[in-house]
């Protein structure tokens, strides 16, 4: 196991290196933002200043390897147009996004993973039901869904706020409440996904002979769907939670913007439109992070289910 | 192994919506919850420009300025409670309000503005561009500072009444982009604040300035998206916000009070007035000429959303500069246009190369070029993405481009546009009659200086340096059963200290 989590690290440091060594490196295609931070009153005096003072005026390498120096010691620098720090701005700005990736995720395993069971187990009518309703699913955008359900839910009916974002500490339950219409209008798809790939898997392990001899032997039902069925066809599912949860965190950008979330998604975009560096630069960091912490927590949960994978 | 698979049934209660007013030791609170169409950012004045206004509705709370800005653009006092020039207009002397303390306990005085102009000045960041001008700072006694200047800059005092002007602690400097502490009517609430998200400010207890804040606390929620804006607004989660033409009916089923204010200008920047990359530029008809070959109000009533004016000058109105009766001078008429070609030199017309844009104003880039081609000028447009377009547009790479426009303060507007330096004349054409102007107008008294910014006014009109079509209008929205907001005519927004409880 230890072996498995200093490969992992190793191989996550040397990703880290890659992904924003090669973000920075694009970012500086990108044309001189001296013009864009200082507005159009700014001399060509200011202008040269500006870029003194962010270093654009050294060697691409030497920049890059200021800010990783800075960054390995938690300084993701400053905004060049906010003036505001970066790392502050992820820290404030995570939660909110976290929160609408985790619900969405949970709402979409349960409910996948529940729907996908019974629709293998159940067949018929609950069967072609699931796979209708999944198509749907995938089909509807979130962005429209989104919006009905505002218009629904929050302007008609006035369940559940319209737009904003309430932090847990502040208030669990006004949280929960500002999080219902996002989750949802994001939850849908990846339910439908999560319930397509568990029937699917599930379906495969109750048509193998070790079920068909397990029933035989008479093995209560709930136990073979439990300890049998469930075990066997989880790994599938989970590989698929984890590629939702990934999908949810950039899918969360239009979500944000509907519901008024000031999230990553929003400051990521921004950061990329005004070719703000040191901001795009700490979303990578802080996405490539979360994507490797999840495919190691998969990873995990799937070998502690599967003594098959813990060798591979 | 055993495992229990626990359903939670969440039953969902509905909670009411947090109101405008609350109770607090048996006296009433009123709370004012406004949304921001995006984040302050960082909280140094510093970072931030004076035409940053989003940035300024949340330093209003917090900051106490060296002057005040009225709601007709006009200066009043601030910090500072009065103010002289010398006769060239070189240096300023400001007289400070006494007894002022900032919420961390230390005092104002000269020495604080001191400190805090030569640090924007040194900071060389966007407040530094509009405080320029200044050349020297010296505290000649406790409560009166020196500003000397390098030139007459008649936009200073009104640069003073925003975010450059804004005076921080000096103990504060060192944390300025995360920690504000002001002398303003309000303290930020950080336990109750998300960065980013929203803010609320509660009474500052030592603020003892003569404007006058009518609530006991604001909340501001960042709501960036304008049908998110609309949303929040009819879902009444705040109270008071803006809208364009296509949130107006929203807002108004919802039973919210809509007033129209004064939004961007439309229009044609003719950068190349010497005809430097294209000749034809160069001459007064041909620029006219476009003026006339341009439907106006058929561009506003298509995509103004029959929101707005038309207008055929880059002076906001009720401004000095401002004229009405200039705005009937280039009628729509293709013929007139045609013949002003002719007498030009240019029978058959000329090519223009423009740049287009997906972000300003998309949609009108086809009519122009069909327009234009109706009296004979050839348009071809070169796409340029949205992060190029300040850059591209003020490098003198193109003659001509749509753009969009918010006029403020005259002085700012002609700096801005008119004199050779002038960002938005790219190609620096110096104009003798312009010079003569605006030297006078450097020097000039008030009463002198509204005739020679009409004759300004007057004089670019009749020059065509800009052919502009409309000023779109948008709406303030607030609800009446919370909040009373007294505009004046043409005001663009509205400042904090212009709302109160509704009675």
């Amino acid at each position: 196991m230890s072996r498995f989590l200093v490969r992992r690290v190793a191989t996550a440091i040397v990703l880290l290196v890659v992904i924003t060594g090669l973000t920075f490196f694009l970012m500086s295609l990108m044309p001189d933002p001296t013009r864009a931070i200082l507005g159009p009153g700014a001399t060509k005096a200011d202008l040269t200043a500006k870029r003194h003072e962010l270093g654009l005026n050294r060697p691409l390498f030497d920049q890059y390897g200021t800010w990783f120096s800075h960054a390995i010691h938690g300084d993701l620098g400053i905004s060049w147009f906010s003036g505001y720090p970066v790392r502050t701005s992820i820290t404030d700005r995570l939660p909110i996004t976290l929160s609408l990736a985790v619900l969405a995720t949970l709402v979409s395993a349960i409910l996948g993973i529940g729907l996908g069971m019974a629709a293998a187990i159940r067949r018929g009518w609950l069967d072609k039901a699931v796979q209708a309703v999944g198509t749907l699913g995938f089909a509807v955008p979130g962005i429209w869904l989104g919006l009905l359900l505002v218009i629904g839910f929050a302007l008609k009916l006035h369940w559940f706020p319209a737009t904003g974002y309430v932090p847990f500490g502040q208030n669990p339950w006004q949280w929960l409440r500002s999080l219902v219409l996002p989750v949802t209008s994001i939850a849908v798809g990846s339910v439908a996904a999560v319930a397509a790939q568990t029937r699917n898997a599930v379906a495969s392990v109750l048509a193998r002979d070790y079920i068909r001899t397990l029933r035989g032997r008479g093995l209560p039902r709930w136990r073979l769907l439990l300890r049998h069925v469930l075990r066997n066809s989880m790994p599938a599912a989970l590989t698929v939670v984890s590629l939702q949860f990934i999908g949810l965190l950039g899918g969360a950008i239009v979500v944000e913007q509907i519901f008024a979330l000031q999230g990553i998604g929003g400051f990521a975009t921004s950061g990329a439109t005004q070719s703000d560096t040191p901001v795009v630069l700490g979303v990578v960091v802080v996405g490539v992070v979360m994507v490797l912490v999840v495919n190691l927590v998969i990873d995990l949960v799937v070998g502690w289910l599967d003594p098959r994978a813990r060798a591979r | 192994m055993r495992r229990t698979i626990g359903v939670l049934a969440a039953a969902l209660l509905v909670a009411g919506c947090s109101s405008g007013a609350a109770t607090s030791g048996g006296t009433k609170q009123t709370l004012l919850r406004l949304p921001a169409p995006s984040d302050v950012g960082s909280w140094d004045p510093a970072a931030h420009s004076a035409s940053d206004l989003p940035a300024f509705g949340f330093f209003q709370a917090v900051f106490s300025t060296l002057t005040t800005i009225e709601p007709d653009l006009s200066v009043g006092p601030g910090l500072a409670k009065s103010w002289s020039y010398d006769k060239p207009k070189t240096t300023l002397r400001l007289t400070l309000r006494s007894g002022v303390t900032f919420t961390d306990g230390t005092p104002f005085n000269a020495g604080v503005v001191k400190a805090n102009l030569e640090r924007d000045l040194a900071k060389k960041g966007q407040a530094a561009i509009g405080l320029k001008a200044i050349s020297g700072v010296t505290a000649t006694n406790a409560n009166e500072v020196t500003v000397k200047l390098a030139a007459p800059d008649p936009a200073l005092l009104y640069t003073f009444g925003l975010i450059p002007g804004a005076m921080i602690s000096p103990k504060s400097f060192s944390s300025a982009a995360t920690k504000p502490v002001g002398s303003g009517p309000y303290v930020l609430d950080a336990g109750k604040s998300t960065h980013g998200s929203s803010y609320l400010f509660t009474r500052n207890a030592k603020y003892n300035q003569p404007l006058k804040f009518g609530f006991d606390s604001i909340q501001y929620r960042v709501v960036a998206d304008s049908n998110a804006q609309v949303t929040t607004l009819t879902s009444h989660q705040v109270d008071t916000g803006g809208v364009t033409i296509a949130g107006r009916k929203s807002v108004q089923a919802a039973g919210l009070s809509t007033a129209p204010v004064s939004g961007l200008i439309t229009g044609m920047f003719i950068v190349d007035r010497a005809g430097t990359a294209n000749p034809a530029l160069g001459k007064v008809k041909v620029r006219q000429a476009i003026n006339y070959a341009l439907d106006a109000q058929g561009l506003l009533d298509s995509f103004g959303g029959k929101s707005g004016k038309r207008t055929t000058q880059m002076f906001a109105a009720g401004t000095p500069a401002y004229d009405a009766a200039l705005n009937s001078k280039y009628p729509y008429d293709p013929e007139k246009a045609k013949q002003l070609l002719a007498e030009a030199g240019y029978p058959n017309g000329f090519a223009l190369h423009l740049p287009s844009e997906n972000t300003y104003a998309p949609a009108l880039y086809p009519i122009i070029s069909q327009e234009l081609a109706k009296v004979g000028i050839k348009v071809t447009y070169s796409p340029v993405s949205a992060n190029e377009i300040t850059p591209q547009y003020l490098s003198g790479k193109f003659p001509a481009f749509m753009f969009t426009y918010t006029a403020t303060q005259n002085w700012v507007d002609t700096t801005a546009l008119l004199t050779k330096e002038a960002p938005f004349n790219p190609f620096h054409v110096a104009d003798p009659t312009v010079a003569k102007l605006t030297t006078q107008i450097a020097v000039a008294d008030a009463d002198q200086q509204a005739t020679l910014f009409k004759q300004l006014n007057a004089y670019v009109v009749d020059q065509a340096w800009f052919a502009p079509l409309y000023v779109n209008t948008s709406y303030l929205v607030w609800d009446k059963s919370k909040v009373s907001i007294s505009l004046v005519k043409g005001q663009e927004f509205a400042f904090l200290y212009q709302y109160k409880p509704a009675k």
